[in-house]
């Protein structure tokens, strides 16, 4: 099963992560979930596939009350995710989610109703948990065309949904030990799937500025210390929207 | 079949509409034809074929109501088979998290599922019973037909040389579709119950 782990806690705001399923079948993408607490809301970031909601929400209920979470937020409109929106809805029929416009008429295909989904507009707007103001942060094309970062200015933390993910096994260490072992299962990943070398440049420039002190992915572990601005400076070096070119 | 299941109802249900509607647009055309042609006679002796045309017509517009409301139920069928797909998806998730969760995490989410299932459930079994009154309406329908073919044949045995040969095709033709038709609906009305079974 999946475990729940604090990342962060001062007073009543903290970041918790749901991560490493060794159960989980190795047809779907391992995924982190991160609980943001702020008094009594909280706002979990991309819950995850429909597959994946067991395994998700009971990781949150043994260490956490899953009736605080008020609000989501969904980086992009992938089904690893944001397609379990139907059960979490389910479980409580006033949660919102917060998502890019872009995807505000895609996703209720997963789940919800006009009332469910809140749009982001394209330059990002603070979301607000608890009364405490989180930040979404522009990251279009990286890789979806309308996509979100979420950033916490109190603690230092950078949620950044697809970039800086790797793909690694479950037993894999919950943050980044080696960053040039770890860079290579992140590097196949980034080439592909983020296209466009503006957008990535421009997200470069962005994260740099907010000097996050925690880099967040969806997939894979977390980058902290030094290795936020090592990510940072390699993805800007990266040249990205490369097929990998098939071997004669 | 093991796999029976509303949407494979509803799949063999609107291929065998196609097939029935063709069978009716045959017999109608047959009918107007025999119509045309025994009019043309004005032969007292052709009165009661006329009348048996009339009632291929009258058949054909009968079977035409009848699959209108056929299809129109597989239309909703599949809306609700959707539903219950979805449903036992979502079921058998929120059901493997109640499992994995603290007791009493999910309580108050699996009791709402079960009343909605519930609901859903015997909406289902009730439109796969509406099913297999249609089925058997139009089974009923075929036998009917096949009745009407039968005294075709007679009305044509009674018609003079030049138009016995012609008649009694017609009247051959129509028990042909009859029985097509009376076919479909008894392969379906199986299916149907082993659905309605299973559900």
């Amino acid at each position: 099963m999946k475990k729940m782990i604090t990342l962060y806690e001062k007073g009543a705001h903290s970041w918790r992560v749901v991560a490493r399923d060794p159960a989980r079948p190795n047809h779907l993408i391992d995924t982190n979930e991160y609980l943001i607490s702020h008094g009594d809301a909280t706002l979990l970031t991309d819950p995850g596939g429909q597959e994946v909601f067991p395994a998700v929400f009971a990781a949150i209920a043994e260490g956490w009350d899953p009736r605080k979470i008020n609000t989501l937020f969904s980086s992009h409109q992938d089904p690893d995710v944001i397609s379990s929106l139907a059960l979490w809805l389910d479980f409580n029929p006033a949660i919102k989610c917060h998502t890019s416009w872009l995807w505000c008429s895609f996703i209720p295909h997963f789940g919800g109703d006009e009332g469910t989904l809140v749009p982001i507009p394209d330059e990002g707007c603070g979301i607000e948990v608890g009364g405490f103001m989180l930040q979404a942060v522009p990251a279009h094309f990286l890789h979806s065309s309308g996509n979100f970062h979420l950033f916490d200015a109190d603690a230092g933390i950078l949620f950044t949904g697809d970039v800086g993910a790797a793909l690694q096994p479950p037993e894999a260490p919950l943050f980044v030990e080696n960053f040039s072992e770890h860079i290579k299962l992140a590097e196949g990943f980034h080439k592909r799937w983020m296209g466009s070398a503006a957008a990535k440049n421009d997200w470069c420039h962005r994260a740099r500025a907010l000097k996050p002190t925690m880099l967040c992915p969806q997939h894979g572990a977390i980058y902290r210390g030094d290795d936020v601005m090592r990510f940072i400076d390699w993805f800007e070096a990266l040249e990205v929207g490369v097929l990998r070119k098939a071997k004669h | 079949m093991s796999s029976v299941n509303g949407l494979t109802v509803v799949v063999a249900l609107n291929e065998a509409a196609k097939d029935m509607r063709e069978h009716s647009f045959q017999v109608r055309i047959r009918a107007l034809d025999a119509l045309v042609r025994s009019a043309k006679q004005q032969s007292s002796g052709l009165a009661g074929f006329r009348e048996v045309s009339h009632q291929m017509r009258r058949w054909s517009d009968d079977l035409g109501t009848q699959l209108e409301s056929l299809q129109k139920l597989c239309g909703e069928s599949v809306v609700r088979e959707s539903q219950f797909r979805t449903m036992l998806r979502k079921r058998r998730l929120m059901e493997r998290a109640a499992q994995l969760s603290p007791a009493g995490a999910l309580e108050h989410c699996l009791a709402a599922t079960s009343t909605r299932d519930a609901k859903l459930r015997t909406t289902r079994l009730a439109e796969l019973h509406r099913t297999i009154v249609e089925l058997e309406a139009l089974t009923q329908l075929g036998l009917m037909a096949i009745v009407l073919s039968h005294t075709a044949m007679i009305e044509a045995a009674g018609a003079g040389n030049r138009e016995r040969a012609v008649l009694s095709q017609v009247a051959r033709e129509f028990g042909e579709h009859a029985n097509s038709v009376l076919r479909i609906g008894k392969r379906l009305v199986p299916l149907a119950r082993t659905a309605r079974e299973a559900a």
